[in-house]
């Protein structure tokens, strides 16, 4: 086994320190670092680039190896603990490959957790998408597990689960709406972006208030070494991106904007409509650092991002999310990383109607101040051990109306809930032989909802029988929850692996809409004395390969998940207007499961991957479909995404990606009827049927235009939907116009064949 | 509100569509067994009172729903009276023989082939129509005539209204319904647009209106509010309105006391 026990009585000693990019001063996050004289011996940088390797006396020759860098190595004789900051070099030569990757060339069959995936933003750089707009919740998209939401719909399904079931943070601040123009664009503005993990399954205990996944994405920091411009302007938005040192090799910024303009189109409309209209967002993403001295580090970082929609004067809607981290890296030894972080989440909409002389107003806001206490403690090269406690009070205000105008209306405003979430986790990743590698932990969360406020008692019926009233701060419910997890790995050999992983997560933030396709002003719900906290529990297991040098990458994963306390709508729901909204919700459970598919070519002039999952997604509700398990929307049983990138020339770089799905399941009418004079159509089962299967070819080329230590320019060119596939976004019934004795069924489609280039250029 | 509420899909989706394409597709819907629908109505008088019955069809057939003749039918209310209705063709049975008063219950009977419907409601008191006038607006340039109706709100809480407006004798399709949820005890000013046919179609002068005011139960209200819902496709799931009928019958009964107004478009 190891030779370990040998040292054992040896005196031992920490080497530790941060890795950086030489040429930008960014800190490198998973560098892999190694000990030549014991090669099972190592560790990896954490998120701020620290690492921590106890070993005992001796003489060492250390190994920084990072892909896309020149390894680095550092000979010692390891006497007493010793600091070693590196800044690893970019290596020229695979510079030139198509793809950099941010991760070691072996973390498909090496990492301990099944269901993550890293994102390479160059990689994201090269996929085409709508309008030539990079963007990373787009690409991840093409993973076997997690499924597009469709054209026109905010949010994605992972592994099953609701678009509100995914933790997405941006620098720890959770983002409540993650899509600009209901969901055609991100929120997340690639050229800030510096590092996105997505967990699907097997999520350490760090993470916690979603149920089905947790998407982390970390900021670039800017360089510290010199100023750098990069920009771009496509045919619908334009962004820049400007960073630099603050004081050389100790602090920097970045900054980074961007903005639509197609309203600047609408104005050219003769139609007074249009060009009386607006419709635009922008974003902004900016970020600072500090070094004090080798133990204290300093971070502020922050989101803006808002939408606006206008119709003439009459009407108006703006809505966006928020985010401000401040966060402090301390090392209270060489051992033991400490990071202390405040954060603020916002996410608001307004909306303004002016009708003959009736003004009405509303504001909905949900806000989260959250206070993170973090502790990482290296105790030897075996173990990793992160712990800390989290906590954050939440308020939601579901809607504030203001009225003016000639009507005696007395609106009293929706009622504000208030409630605190709290988290104590550990976890320890656990090298425990050459062969085996766990990581375990669990999250102790807990969920208090507190007044001031109504809160209400439904007989079975729904309706409201009794109304207790509690005071400001008074604890109305909490809901404690144990949630371990565990995922390990155990190495067949050098090139493969299995995995295995269990996680239970809870949550207690609940998005609610009253219609089929997402609108920003769905209601985000806490949990109360009646919704209980959402409880998943995951189990998966996959098999990992890679071959010919890892060059190519395949993974298998299969995977079941049993939900309970999920929500679903009463017939006739109506969310929008209904202040007790538990007056609408049916309760019950859910479950899950499918197998995924991976095989990935990673380097070379042509690479790609497949992604292919079966799956099947189900929900048990008591007073839906005769209390019978019926297919949840996301339901899908075929999901396949295919993606090639060819390098034709130096200059010239082609993309292609192909997306085939089963349609969603949706509730259709199965004979009509009249009533009150009308045709009315007549359903007899929820989820019943499916939209039909979608698929779509998207291409895009980048020309490489000028390119020089200074100054380097490109040109995309992208067409989505290449081949216009009319993928339904609406199936609705009417009366025939031509013929009204009869119905029939239309569909309307969006986006066919929509070219884009843009042009992105840095110095 | 809930139009309010569902205008930035729409008005993005109409700029979108200006992109988008819209057709007409063939869709496999399932057949189902065909079921009883019965809309019944006891207003306060002599009425006639009224109950219709009919089945649902498959989609792809004709909008023609024949009347289900050989049902029999019952009303009876809390003071001990009770009238078979009499069938008068059409699915349409009726009596004069019951009279509707508000604050009693009544309680409908139909066996219609091997199935037994039945359901309650109670009449609420009425409520008096002060005056129907008409305003007038601007809307995207052009004069429109909304026509309004005033009354004050009775101080008891749960209130619920039903509006039918008659253009020339002809009722408008659109649901009117109201709750005092918002504005208990108050004075009310209620618009009721009327959205039917194209711009030729609109309120002019020498049109004659007719509006019939309802106070009706919160079940009924409940009813016409999903009824909408079913109808504009825009419930958080498509589904069948929240019916009172018990038995497995689409429909309702509803008692109601009801006021009315006319006016001539000046």
């Amino acid at each position: 086994m190891s030779t370990i026990p040998v040292f054992a009585q040896q005196a031992k000693h920490t080497i530790s320190g941060t890795v950086k990019d030489k040429s930008t001063g960014e800190t490198l996050i998973g560098v892999t670092i190694r000990v030549q004289e014991m090669p099972s011996t190592g560790t990896i940088t954490n998120e701020y680039g620290y690492y921590s390797l106890t070993l005992p006396e001796g003489a060492y020759t250390i190994l920084f190896n990072y892909l896309g860098y020149q390894t680095k190595s550092h000979a010692l004789t390891l006497k007493a603990g010793t600091k070693i900051d590196v800044a690893l070099e970019e290596d020229a030569q695979e510079l030139n490959e198509v793809v950099v990757t941010a991760t070691r060339p072996d973390d498909n069959v090496k990492n301990p957790l099944p269901g993550v995936q890293k994102l390479d933003m160059a990689e994201i750089n090269k996929v085409p998408v709508l309008m030539g707009e990079r963007d990373v919740l787009k690409t991840m998209q093409l993973i076997p597990g997690i499924k597009s939401a469709g054209e026109g719909n905010a949010g994605f399904y992972v592994r099953g689960g609701g678009a509100d079931q995914n933790l997405i943070l941006l620098d720890d601040a959770l983002v409540y709406n993650a899509s600009h123009l209901l969901g055609f664009f991100s929120t997340f503005n690639s050229d800030a972006i510096k590092d996105v993990t997505i967990y699907k399954g097997g999520m350490p205990a760090e993470y916690g208030g979603r149920l089905s996944s947790v998407l982390d994405i970390t900021m670039n920091e800017g360089n510290n070494q010199e100023y750098h411009v990069n920009g771009g302007i496509g045919i619908i938005s334009a962004k820049l991106n400007v960073e630099g040192p603050i004081q050389k090799g100790k602090s920097s910024f970045l900054l980074s904007g961007r903005r639509t303009y197609a309203d600047v189109f609408l104005k050219l409309s003769n139609d007074e409509n249009i060009s009386n209209s607006s419709l635009y967002f922008y974003d902004l993403n900016a970020k600072a650092n500090y070094t004090f001295s080798d133990k204290d580090r300093l971070f502020v970082s922050g989101y803006f991002g808002r939408d606006k929609l206008g119709f003439r004067d009459m009407f108006a809607i703006d809505w966006g999310n928020a985010t401000a981290t401040l966060r402090w890296n301390h090392l209270l030894n060489a051992r033991l990383f400490s990071n202390t972080s405040v954060i603020f989440s916002d996410y608001s909409y307004r909306i303004d109607v002016d009708f003959n002389d009736n003004e009405i107003g509303i504001t909905s806001r949900i806000r989260d101040w959250n206070l993170k206490q973090e502790f990482q403690y290296f105790p030897n090269p075996q173990n990793t051990l992160k712990f800390g406690i989290q906590s954050t009070y939440h308020t939601v205000v579901p809607g504030e109306i203001s009225y003016s105008g000639p009507q005696a209306f007395t609106l009293p405003p929706l009622q504000e809930r208030y409630s605190w979430e709290n988290g104590l986790y550990f976890t320890n990743n656990w090298n425990a032989s050459d062969r085996l590698e766990l990581v375990y932990g669990a999250r102790l969360s807990s969920f208090s909802v507190l007044g001031a406020g109504d809160f209400y008692s439904l007989n079975e019926q729904h309706r409201v029988v009794d109304t207790t009233s509690y005071g400001a701060g008074e604890f109305v419910k909490t809901y404690v929850n144990l949630e371990p997890r565990l995922s390990a790995a155990w190495q067949l050999n050098d090139k493969s692996s299995v995995k295995a992983s269990y996680a239970r997560t809870t949550q207690n933030m609940h998005l609610l809409s009253n219609s089929t396709t997402s609108n920003p002003t769905d209601k985000w719900v806490p949990s109360s004395n009646t919704i209980k906290p959402q409880i998943g529990d995951q189990v998966s297991a996959g098999y990992f390969r890679n071959f010919a040098n890892n060059k190519y990458e395949f993974s298998t994963e299969a995977y079941y998940k049993y939900m309970q306390n999920q929500i679903d709508y009463k017939d006739g729901a109506d969310i929008t207007n209904s202040d007790v909204v538990e007056t609408e919700l049916l309760f019950g459970k859910g479950r899950a499961y499918g197998i995924e598919f991976f095989l990935k070519k990673r380097y070379g002039r042509f690479n790609g991957w497949i992604g292919y999952t079966l799956s099947r997604t189900e929900r048990l509700i008591e007073g839906i479909n005769e209390s019978s398990w019926y297919p949840a929307r996301q339901d899908r049983t075929h999901d396949l995404s295919l993606v090639g990138i060819y390098e034709l020339s130096p200059k010239w770089t082609l993309s292609a990606s192909w997306v085939y799905n089963t349609g969603n399941a949706v509730t259709f009418p199965s004979g009509k009827y009249r009533i009150n004079e009308q045709v009315v159509f007549y359903y007899t089962e929820r989820n019943g049927y499916r939209l039909p299967d979608y698929h779509r070819l998207d291409v895009g080329a980048t020309l490489q235009l000028k390119k020089t230590e200074r100054f380097s320019s490109e040109l995309v060119f992208s067409i989505y939907n290449a081949y216009g596939r009319e993928n339904p976004f609406i199936i609705n019934f009417r009366e025939n116009e031509n013929n009204p004795s009869m119905t029939e069924a239309y569909q309307v489609a969006l986006f066919k064949l929509v070219p884009s280039v843009s042009y992105n250029f840095r110095f | 509100m809930q139009s309010i509420k569902h205008l930035p899909l729409t008005i993005l989706l109409g700029i979108l569509l200006l992109a988008g394409c819209e057709k007409v597709i063939e869709v496999d819907l399932n057949s189902a067994s065909p079921k009883y629908v019965i809309e019944a109505v006891v207003t306060d008088g002599q009425g006639p009172q009224q109950v219709r019955i009919t089945q649902t069809k498959n989609f792809d057939e004709n909008n023609d729903f024949e009347g289900v003749g050989t049902a029999q039918v019952t009303i009876a209310d809390d003071a001990g009276n009770s009238s078979l209705l009499s069938y008068t063709g059409g699915g349409l049975y009726e009596t004069t023989a019951l009279a509707g008063v508000p604050g009693r219950t009544y309680y409908l009977t139909v066996n219609a082939g091997e199935e037994t419907f039945t359901a309650t409601s109670a009449m609420p008191e009425p409520v008096a129509l002060d005056s129907l006038y008409i305003e007038e607006f601007t809307t995207f340039g052009d004069p429109v005539k909304i026509p309004y109706i005033s009354y004050n709100d009775p101080p008891v809480i749960r209130n619920y209204y039903r509006y039918l407006l008659y253009v020339n004798n002809v009722r408008a399709k659109s649901i009117y319904i109201n709750t005092d949820d918002r504005n208990n005890g108050s004075p009310v000013e209620r618009p009721l647009p009327y959205f039917e046919g194209g711009d030729e179609d609109r309120l002019k002068a020498g049109d004659i209106i007719t509006v019939e005011m309802q106070s009706i139960e919160q079940a009924v209200y409940d009813y016409f509010f999903s009824l909408d819902q079913t109808i504009e496709q825009d419930a958080a799931t498509p589904a069948n309105p929240v019916s009172n009928i018990t038995g497995g019958a689409l429909g309702y009964f509803s008692a109601h006391s009801t006021q009315t107004a006319t006016l001539e478009v000046e």
